[in-house]
């Protein structure tokens, strides 16, 4: 080899083919470990799930054997699977609506400059980030049936003590009481931000044309806001359906099963009957009604941006 | 209400005195004012609404066990007393049950050991991946992002239930692996969508700029980017560790002893014959505590890391 030939130039190029076959392949490397590990720890659950589902894995039989679509034909069939997707429904569309009225309303209520707001927006945080068993720990306290002190404000009114988690036309309503307490910040918090970063011209347009407060919140704050009013209900949607800690530590799905959501009862067939094929079809039909919620959400997205 | 409410400020007419046929301008002053008291009051009671049942659990907390159970309830006159916190603290919890918390102290300690560990591994998963899709142009990118946020929505039961079959069969119930593994995976996706978007808000042009002087794309992330995004990386493990130390379903199905959490822990105060309040409400004090002060410090971003970035504040 000619010696000659080493001169800076040829070191250059060969330190950046290095470099550049470095940085080429460098992105794989740095992307790999965590999609495999994200991929092993959801898609290997789901298949699990999904072939669980298709036996009748139990204590009678602890290997399971195959049956086929044999729990899904036991699904459509049980009473109690329909009783909670009642229940589901109620606890999911009724904390859900309380919420973002609720948020909405205080957004917009609070939507200006006032002194104090920035130290009541953190306030509100706390709600939404205290742990959800403690949350309803606190509620246990609240709704307690003898020094509990909504039946303390009650007694002071010359109203009854209503059993507010033993009654099973309450309980519900108590239950869904303590998620909108939690998640209402939520809403409040996701749609201020919202109404903050609207563009301010379209407003000043409407008050000069003489638009009423009404027409300006239908015509223009809301088509403004789509977007983060989709999230902001499909997130909270998702989050509502999963609920379990809130139900789990205040009533127990009860009394009798007025509060045993979808969550609650499939929990009960895989962890307390031990029955995890049927169980597991159970987690299945969670599994599509979620992918809907999605679907919906992206559908709703895209027809705006379209 | 206009979304674009004055609030108390006053601007119209605050100068103006009261002229004779200035009735409209006045009558417009005293709507104002009348709003803007209604707003005060409205925040008063807002607040009171959301913070009465924080005050309630710290207050009794604080509480010597004849404060606790008393009609009417002593809200305010009662002798503060740190005696529920030593008593949980210390495993002399003073209420008979068969299914005791001899020792929440462990169970703090595991709550935190097991989210720091499955946060740090997170961190050191996710950062990189997030840089890669925030910053290279592959075919298929969108998607794996996508994909990655769907594993968020997942609904936990049912991942509960295979993963339950399985450590049944590998010997990994009740042990911190069988957590950290399952919090890695949630605090994964979480890192990655919460990093991309920190990342992507920090121009490329510095990286291009440290690369034409000569650092490669490693060096120009870790020089350049890496500081940049430092604050963002810190909200990040904080959410991170927040979400895991308020798991519930996962942790009291997995767990039984060795391994168990706090929120597990205080949910078990419940399973007693005669539930001392006054303990629990220390137990569920000492849970949500750092949460509150972790909270404070993350909450510019902790909207955005509840629907996982998929709103910037």
């Amino acid at each position: 080899m000619d010696r000659s030939l080493e001169g800076p130039i040829v070191v250059t190029r060969k330190r950046s083919t290095r470099r550049w076959r470095v940085d080429r392949f460098l992105p794989a490397f740095m992307l790999a470990p965590a999609v495999l590990v994200l991929a092993a720890l959801t898609l290997f659950p789901i298949g699990y799930v999904i072939y669980l589902s298709l036996t009748d894995t139990g204590v009678n039989s602890p290997n399971g054997s195959f049956i086929g679509l044999d729990n899904f034909r036991l699904i459509k069939d049980d009473p109690a699977f329909w009783d909670s997707v009642r229940v589901t429904g109620l606890f999911t569309g009724g904390a859900v609506l309380a919420e973002f009225v609720l948020g909405f309303a205080i957004a917009l209520l609070l939507n200006g400059k006032m002194r104090g707001l920035g130290l009541l927006r953190t306030l509100m945080l706390l709600p939404m980030v205290m742990t959800p068993v403690i949350v309803a720990l606190t509620w246990r306290m609240l709704y307690g049936p003898t020094y509990g002190y909504f039946d303390y404000l009650l007694s002071r009114l010359g109203l009854g003590q209503p059993n507010w988690l033993d009654n099973s036309r309450l309980a519900l309503v108590s239950v869904i009481a303590v998620d909108v307490w939690q998640w209402t910040p939520f809403m409040f918090l996701l749609l201020t931000a919202g109404l903050q970063s609207m563009p301010t011209e379209p407003f000043e347009a409407a008050r000069v044309d003489g638009a009423g407060r009404l027409a300006t919140f239908r015509h223009l704050t809301l088509p403004l806001m789509r977007n983060i009013i989709i999230i902001a209900l499909i997130f909270r949607a998702i989050d509502a359906f999963d609920t379990f800690d809130i139900i789990w530590v205040l009533t127990n799905g009860g009394p009798g099963t007025t509060t045993q959501t979808l969550t609650i009862y499939s929990y009960f067939q895989s962890f307390r009957w031990f029955n995890f094929g049927y169980g597991a079809a159970l987690s299945v039909v969670m599994l599509v009604v979620v992918a809907v919620f999605c679907a919906i959400m992206v559908l709703l997205m895209n027809r705006e941006t379209a | 209400m206009t979304p674009r409410h004055e609030g108390a400020s006053g601007t119209t007419g605050a100068g103006s005195l009261p002229a004779p046929g200035n009735q409209v301008k006045r009558a417009k002053q005293w709507r104002e004012l009348a709003s803007a008291i209604l707003v005060r009051l409205a925040v008063v009671v807002i607040l009171i609404v959301f913070l009465f049942p924080i005050y309630w659990i710290v207050s009794t907390s604080l509480k010597q066990q004849n404060d606790v159970a008393t009609l009417p309830p002593h809200l305010f006159d009662f002798h503060p007393t740190l005696d529920n916190y030593v008593a949980v603290l210390q495993g002399s919890t003073t209420f008979q049950t068969a299914v005791a918390v001899p020792d929440f102290t462990a169970d703090l300690l595991h709550s935190f050991l097991i989210g720091i560990a499955s946060t740090g591994l997170a961190l050191i998963l996710g950062t990189p991946a997030a840089y890669v899709l925030a910053r290279i142009r592959f075919r298929g990118r969108a998607l794996l992002a996508i994909s990655i946020l769907a594993t968020r929505i997942l609904p936990p039961l049912g991942v509960l239930v295979p993963i339950f079959v399985l450590y049944s069969k590998v010997h990994l119930i009740d042990t911190f692996i069988g957590l950290i593994v399952l919090y890695l995976s949630f605090s994964l996706s979480l890192v990655i969508w919460m990093m991309r978007g920190f990342i992507a808000e920090v121009p490329g042009a510095l990286e291009e700029c440290a690369m034409i002087d000569g650092t490669g794309r490693l060096g120009a992330l870790l020089r350049i980017t890496l500081p940049l995004v430092a604050p963002g990386l810190a909200a990040t493990t904080i959410l991170s560790l927040l979400f895991n130390w308020n798991e519930f379903l996962f942790a009291v199905t997995l767990t039984s002893q060795t391994a168990r959490t706090a929120p597990v822990a205080a949910s078990l105060f419940l399973s007693s014959h005669a539930v001392v309040w006054g303990n629990l409400s220390a137990a569920c004090v000492l849970i949500a505590g750092p949460i509150f002060i972790f909270a404070l410090m993350v909450q510019r971003h902790l909207v955005r890391g509840l629907v996982s970035g998929a709103v910037r504040e």
